[in-house]
């Protein structure tokens, strides 16, 4: 079968069906960084709807290249339209170490509170996580995506993990508790 | 988390991408290592079905943008034909039928099918798809209207539109199958039959929480 980018040249000279291909390779990776950025199953509808939108009325404009970080450079410039108030950039100030790691390790976990955990820290910090683990993208894929330097995603990636750990550690074990301390 | 926790001795793979890792110490890079295996299958599945059709429905209205895009001033008269033939296709109520309504001579309007004039034949089109069923020879009237080069788009599309409001009745199915099976050389008509291929519901959207309105 053809790889992306090839469908994506076919695409842009018209043979619109194709789309439908890189659509069933790509829309659940799309919805989970939309998730990430937009914070619910909502907004990561209408943003995975507005971005294959906008591939597909842009579609002219693609010049080659990895077609999978203009899908996702297309998402997050949707997301960022149908969120205008949401930051994409990252907090300025250091993350705290927080509890140590012995201390994490030793609380236990679930997945829910897992993704509550998730579901607190920075978007800008959420963006890299998914785009790592779920897409295996490397630094210098997400940095197509985001706009930042290689060396910057990198530090963001670090600073994410820590928000994270620093996050589940502050949640309550029980999902129903509310015993939530304060954001990370 | 805790089951990936390594045992002590136990030799540890690395979870958290090696370029991610670089400064961390040990114990850091142990909970990081946890959390990034842990985060699998934490965020929820999309809602497949429904974004599966929107996006039909974006190619559907990309095809007819293009296709109205190119044409000429022929092309133009025939895309109002389409134009008014699909508004009362499928956009006009069809009032229930009455007593008085008269019921429509099938065999009449089938052989108005092969009428000398657009409208006559428009008419039976439309008398047809609105039948209570669609009888074999009628059906397999509009498939070849459906299926002639030489029928007007918007001839093709009613006749297809006709067929695909009797599609639960199997000689019909069978017929649209076989419309499938050949390039029509209509955008639209191509575009129409796709849908009308195409699964209602892949049964995921349940699974991500139900209809969004």
């Amino acid at each position: 079968m053809a790889n992306d980018e090839t469908l994506m040249e076919r695409v842009s000279a018209g043979e619109l069906g194709l789309l439908g291909e890189l659509f069933e390779r790509h829309h659940r990776g799309l919805f989970k960084y939309c998730m990430a950025i937009g914070g619910n199953a909502g907004i990561a509808e209408d943003c995975v709807q507005e971005a294959f939108r906008r591939v597909l009325q842009y579609r002219r404009s693609y010049r080659g290249g990895q077609f999978r970080s203009w899908l996702f450079r297309i998402a997050r410039n949707a997301a960022m339209d149908l969120l205008p108030d949401q930051p994409l950039e990252p907090p300025d100030e250091e993350v705290d170490t927080g509890p140590g790691p012995e201390q994490l390790l030793a609380s236990g976990q679930d997945r829910d509170r897992l993704r509550r955990a998730l579901g607190r820290i920075a978007p800008a910090y959420r963006e890299v996580i998914v785009l790592a683990r779920y897409q295996e993208m490397t630094s210098k894929d997400i940095a197509r995506v985001v706009g930042a330097e290689d060396g910057a995603v990198r530090v963001r990636m670090h600073r994410a993990m820590k928000a994270l750990a620093r996050a589940w550690s502050e949640l309550d074990e029980s999902p129903e508790s509310g015993h939530e301390r304060k954001r990370a | 988390m805790k089951e990936n926790v390594p045992e002590v001795g136990a030799p540890r793979k690395e979870h958290l991408p090696a370029e991610f890792r670089e400064g961390l110490d040990g114990a850091e890079a142990r909970v990081f290592d946890t959390l990034w295996d842990d985060l699998d299958e934490v965020l929820p599945e999309p809602p497949s079905g429904r974004l599966r059709r929107g996006l039909r429905r974006m190619i559907l209205a990309e095809r007819l943008r293009a296709w109205g895009s190119g044409l000429s001033m022929a092309g133009m008269a025939t895309a109002l034909v389409v134009g008014l033939v699909l508004g009362r296709l499928l956009f006009v109520p069809v009032p229930p039928p009455t007593p008085d309504t008269p019921v429509p001579d099938l065999r009449l309007e089938t052989q108005l099918l092969s009428g000398a004039t657009t409208a006559a034949r428009l008419g039976a089109i439309v008398n047809l798809r609105e039948a209570q069923s669609l009888p074999g020879p009628a059906a397999a009237a509009l498939a070849g209207l459906v299926a002639n080069p030489d029928s007007s788009a918007g001839i093709q599309i009613a006749a297809l539109e006709a067929l695909l409001a009797h599609a639960r009745q199997p000689e019909v199915q069978g017929l649209v199958i076989e419309l499938l099976d050949r390039p029509q050389g209509n955008p639209m008509v191509e575009a129409l039959l796709r849908e009308a291929r195409a699964p209602e519901t892949d049964g995921r959207d349940e699974a991500a929480g139900g209809t969004r309105t």
